[in-house]
């Protein structure tokens, strides 16, 4: 079976034009990759006060390679030329990743068509973590014993985890959800040492990981939280 | 007064070593005959930029202090100490900042103990932030407008901590360093999960009307280790 592939990219937004590139990836991206199959999960962006400012995080299921290249077709000469011409000018660049799952990744299988393909009704925003891991043989990381485990009471409960789609010798991207801020805000306000907040599973890899770490915000119109 | 910024990124197995030869080698050696001490010393909480990193200030009197304390490094007392440390990390990111005009960070380098009284318990943000083409003076007379207009604030759950900028030789130029303290857990949180709500961000706020002066930069959520001399 194909694996689903997920196009990660990171967008370094104009501070100006920030609500214009949402705009346009709500509006017109989101429900033109959904006219061919793929979807658009996350709209996430960086929270001032921790990371880089105005990074914008999309994460962008596709069913399998033919469809990752009618995308990239799409893209460059197709009907979304247009867009990615005039989202460039918003921009000061991007940095695109093609993905696949852990095989822990507690995201598992997803059916797309359970995605909606265009922005549904608002929801609650949510905070979530992307750590970016290095330093980890991605052949042989161990499934962390508690990854996608939401119960209890953890500050960050596993979402899903990816690799390059291409060669093992990159980097590990865990994203998580952030507990409640009733819940976070006591493991913000501990002083954890060399440690982490509890639910990572940061422990459960090799030693000689290092993390960078962004902290996000889904928008009110994020296909997934 | 100048300030050494430095970050130094770790491997996590090797940072209670590394932080051990800070506290116990590195702090106590700087001084010296005076005029260089270390200052404040920080380290990533979760969800901040890099896990883990040590961040430190320390603070040289003047130029030939600087020159003098580089020297020392080199081919000096504190070569040995300099070896040891560079052994434990991954590597080091160096800056060399002076206070921005509005800034009220300068200790008193003849009288700071060299341990805290109590254990430092500081929350901070930490952020470089690169102006807009020509706009550094600008940014910073905008920066001290926002820095004057909070002092008129009783209370504030964010306090302009410093305000640095890179100097000639120092590292990238222009560029700012601005670190503000947190003062209690929750603010933090709701910055994080709340702040700056797409529908606040209009013509006349500061979040809209500053992007004329910069709109990238980096931050970090770090925390004072408790026996960092300053908080």
């Amino acid at each position: 079976m194909n694996p689903v592939l997920f196009l990660h990219d990171v967008h370094a937004v104009i501070g100006e034009r920030e609500f214009d590139f949402e705009d346009a990836v709500r509006d017109e991206y989101g429900p033109a990759v959904a006219e061919d199959g793929a979807r658009l999960l996350w709209y996430l962006h960086a929270t001032h006060g921790a990371g880089e400012a105005y990074k914008i995080i999309t994460v962008t299921a596709v069913p399998d390679g033919a469809a990752w290249e009618r995308l990239v077709h799409r893209l460059r000469r197709g009907d979304l030329a247009d867009w990615s011409a005039r989202v460039d000018a918003m921009r000061y660049g991007s940095t695109s990743s093609l993905l696949v799952q852990t095989d822990w990744s507690p995201l598992g299988a997803i059916d797309l068509d359970e995605v909606p393909g265009a922005a549904g009704p608002e929801r609650e925003v949510v905070v979530l973590r992307e750590d970016t891991v290095r330093g980890v043989d991605l052949l042989e990381s161990p499934v962390p014993a508690h990854a996608g485990d939401t119960g209890g009471d953890d500050v960050l409960s596993c979402v899903a985890a990816f690799t390059p789609a291409l060669g093992a010798d990159g980097s590990l991207r865990v994203l998580y959800r952030v507990a409640p801020r009733e819940q976070w805000t006591a493991a913000f306000g501990a002083d954890h040492g060399w440690g982490d907040w509890s639910g990572s599973v940061t422990p459960a890899l090799p030693e000689g990981a290092c993390l960078t770490s962004r902290m996000l915000r889904t928008t009110s119109w994020s296909p997934l939280a | 007064m100048f300030f050494v910024h430095e970050i130094h990124s770790l491997m996590p197995a090797r940072a209670p070593k590394y932080e051990t030869l800070l506290r116990e080698m590195w702090g106590p050696a700087l001084p010296g005959g005076g005029g260089t001490r270390l200052v404040w010393c920080v380290r990533s909480v979760p969800g901040s930029h890099t896990l883990p990193e040590i961040v430190t200030l320390t603070a040289v009197a003047d130029g030939p202090t600087l020159v003098e304390l580089g020297e020392r490094t080199r081919a000096g007392d504190l070569r040995a100490a300099a070896a040891a440390l560079a052994a434990e990390r991954v590597g080091i990111t160096r800056r060399v900042l002076a206070p921005l005009k509005f800034s009220r960070y300068e200790p008193d380098l003849a009288t700071l103990p060299a341990t805290p009284a109590e254990p430092s318990d500081g929350l901070y943000i930490h952020d470089f932030v690169l102006p807009r083409i020509g706009m550094q003076r600008p940014y910073e007379g905008a920066m001290e407008q926002v820095f004057l207009r909070a002092l008129d604030v009783e209370y504030s759950d964010f306090v302009m901590w410093g305000g640095f900028e890179t100097v000639a030789g120092g590292g990238e130029v222009p560029e700012n360093l601005m670190i503000t303290q947190i003062q209690n857990p929750a603010a933090g949180t709701q910055l994080l999960s709340h702040g700056n709500p797409r529908e606040s961000i209009k013509p006349g706020s500061w979040l809209h009307d500053s992007l004329k002066l910069r709109d990238t930069w980096t931050s970090r959520l770090v925390r004072t280790l408790p026996w960092s001399p300053t908080a």
